[in-house]
């Protein structure tokens, strides 16, 4: 335990002086089983890990997905899924911030970024809110969170690194996202609806769109909705497994950005470049992490941790409440990919030991990984929003946010005390 | 007909900066503002292109054959995982050179210039050294495959190849990582462009 506890501090010691992660989790790795053993061992650890992780075959699910929302994202649909969402939603009071939410949503689902939304989107949606009346707390908490929901949509990067790092099926994770991502999306809308009635003021309604205006608005987002309902259902049904799912759904976005002409042949080139470059970034994370985790493995860390929560006498639900709590403080300084790779190896084998569903654990984490990135008092997607966005404070920021950040906890309190949201879908493939 | 409140087009400034137009050509790390820079950087990125091309294809054919054709093709998985291995390596040479890898960036803003310039003096001579090691390790490890004549079980690709391609390109990693160290020794803007 002891040896443990100055291994992460070494660790966070690297982290903090500024030391790419995937270097300072492999070095830590690597210099450890060299104490531990000796200089054969550690080198041949190091290069058969990484020469067999580099061909992973799970691993190719990775850049496909990618690519899929980098096509997307590039092909420009940001202002035209506002203008569908808003031509649907725009008419209700809140309206307007409601069509952020559910645009935010589908951004965020194929930039695979909440902070990249919350940057792309501030551009998109604020103005309007603005110029329609809407409180600047009201549209910045709605731009904010609305971006968190894609972490449970496929292609979810942090939930294929999540199954990746765990060994826990990918096709049901995905699925086992739809119901807490539907949470999500309605209790945002809840919160919204409870921040008009107590303050007409904070979001007027707007005028109605009739139904060839929305028709009009639907044509250029209709074919993206339609992809990820193959991707989804081509996994739910098992007529795909997710690597091709990813395969097809890159496909399907390249025939769409063609089709829209928007793209020359040397933009293409620099997405699938850029594509390839975003994974390669993401499996040094891994191989970084699989050393490190070797590295735990060896000194029997998790049993020593697993041993003390006996100590203590944890139950089970205590020290998911504990894990969870970790994320939320962590939410100050790492984005959520990073959050994932630093905390899994650490927390996943006690959760195994604690007779844990993976599945249940791995959409908890992800949950709880978005809430930290708005957490008040601190939380990146709110600075990201202060950077874009001109003369609105901090403080406004958090104030709007409140609102969603509770919705969220609410969420988070009944997938926990509700395993059966997460793992009925999953059940039923 | 109701007057759509969003403005149509582009928001005036031309096209808003943020995820949608973060692409290449963006200066960053040893990337600079220089034409031949990035053309350089885009002429070396056509290779992972072609490959994640290539694998995108090879997925959809697969499973166009396996329910179309009813002919499923056996090992395209084997051919999918070289071509990962050779995906993910040629792409680290792109993310060394533009100092992508994630990094917590917390004293960013807290330490003196000066400071920060050692430092990423002394973060960059590291990460070549362990690129440079790793390198080092794939290059006997590819060399000793081919001695013992290893190759994948369908389609009989050389796996030392493979390990030796990775060794070169890790190789190149600790050279850029040399360059960014004196890079920023030389030129006092460079740090921007690390510190990102």
């Amino acid at each position: 335990m002891t040896a443990g506890a100055i291994v992460l501090l070494a660790l966070m010691g690297l982290l903090i002086a500024g030391i790419p992660i995937a270097f300072a989790l492999g070095l830590i790795g690597y210099l450890g089983i060299l104490g531990l053993r000796n200089m054969n061992a550690a080198n041949s650890v190091l290069v058969t890990q990484i020469f067999d992780l580099a061909q992973t075959h799970t691993f190719t699910v990775l850049p496909l997905f990618i690519l899929m929302g980098n096509l997307i994202a590039r092909a420009r649909i940001s202002h035209d899924l506002y203008a569908a969402s808003n031509a649907f939603l725009g008419h209700y009071r809140g309206g307007l911030a409601m069509a952020t939410i559910a645009a935010c949503g589908g951004f965020s689902a194929v930039s695979g970024s909440s902070m990249a939304t919350a940057s792309t989107m501030a551009r998109v949606a604020m103005p309007p809110m603005r110029a329609h009346g809407y409180s600047d707390a009201l549209a910045a908490g709605s731009i904010c969170a609305g971006g968190t929901l894609g972490i449970l949509i496929p292609p979810s990067v942090v939930l294929l690194i999540y199954g990746i790092l765990t060994s826990t099926n990918i096709g049901q994770l995905f699925i086992a996202g739809i119901i807490p991502g539907t949470l999500g999306v309605l209790g945002y809308m809840a919160a919204i609806a409870v921040v008009t009635r107590l303050n007409p003021e904070a979001g007027p309604a707007g005028p109605r769109a009739a139904w060839p205006e929305r028709l009009r608005l639907m044509r250029g987002v209709w074919p993206i909705v339609a992809l990820f309902g193959l991707v989804l259902g081509g996994i739910y049904l098992g007529v795909f497994t997710p690597t091709e799912a990813a395969g097809i759904g890159a496909a399907g976005a390249f025939v769409f950005v063609l089709f829209r002409g928007t793209l020359t042949l040397r933009a293409l080139i620099d997405i699938f470049a850029e594509s390839a470059r975003t994974s390669a970034m993401m499996i040094a994370l891994l191989f970084g992490a699989t050393l490190f985790n070797n590295y735990l493995d060896m000194l029997g860390f998790a049993r020593d941790l697993a041993s003390w929560l006996e100590t203590v006498n944890l139950t089970p639900m205590q020290a998911l409440l504990v894990m969870m709590g970790i994320y939320l403080v962590l939410g100050l300084f790492l984005e959520s990919l990073s959050m994932m790779l630093l905390t899994i190896p650490i927390f996943f084998p006690v959760v195994q030991i604690l007779g844990i569903d993976p599945v249940w654990f791995g959409i908890l984490v992800v949950v709880a990984i978005e809430i930290s990135l708005i957490t008040p008092p601190v939380g990146l997607n709110v600075f990201i929003l202060k950077i874009m966005v001109r003369n609105i404070t901090l403080a406004t920021i958090f104030r709007g946010i409140v609102p969603f950040f509770v919705a969220d906890l609410i969420r988070l309190g009944l997938l926990l005390a509700f395993p059966t949201l997460v793992l009925v879908l999953p059940r039923l493939m | 007909m109701v007057r759509d409140p969003i403005p149509p087009g582009e928001p005036p400034g031309g096209p808003a900066p943020g995820a949608e137009d973060d692409g290449p050509g963006a200066p960053s790390g040893l990337i600079e503002d220089k034409p031949w820079m990035i053309r350089l950087e885009r002429a070396y990125a056509v290779i992972p292109a072609a490959i994640l091309f290539a694998m995108m294809m090879l997925t959809v054919v697969s499973v166009f054959l396996r329910y179309v054709m009813h002919a499923p093709i056996s090992g395209a998985f084997e051919v999918m995982s070289y071509m990962m291995g050779l995906l993910v390596f040629t792409a680290l040479i792109l993310v060394a050179a533009r100092s992508d890898h994630v990094r917590i960036s917390l004293l960013d803003s807290v330490l003196p210039v000066w400071m920060r310039r050692s430092r990423a003096v002394l973060v960059n001579l590291m990460l070549a050294a362990v690129s440079g090691g790793l390198g080092w390790r794939l290059w006997r490890f590819g060399v000793r495959l081919d001695d013992w004549g290893e190759r994948t079980q369908i389609y009989r690709l050389p796996t030392g190849l493979l390990a030796r391609i990775m060794a070169v390109s890790m190789l190149i990693c600790a050279l850029l990582f040399v360059l960014m160290a004196v890079k920023v020794i030389v030129q006092r803007s460079a740090l921007n462009r690390i510190e990102t």
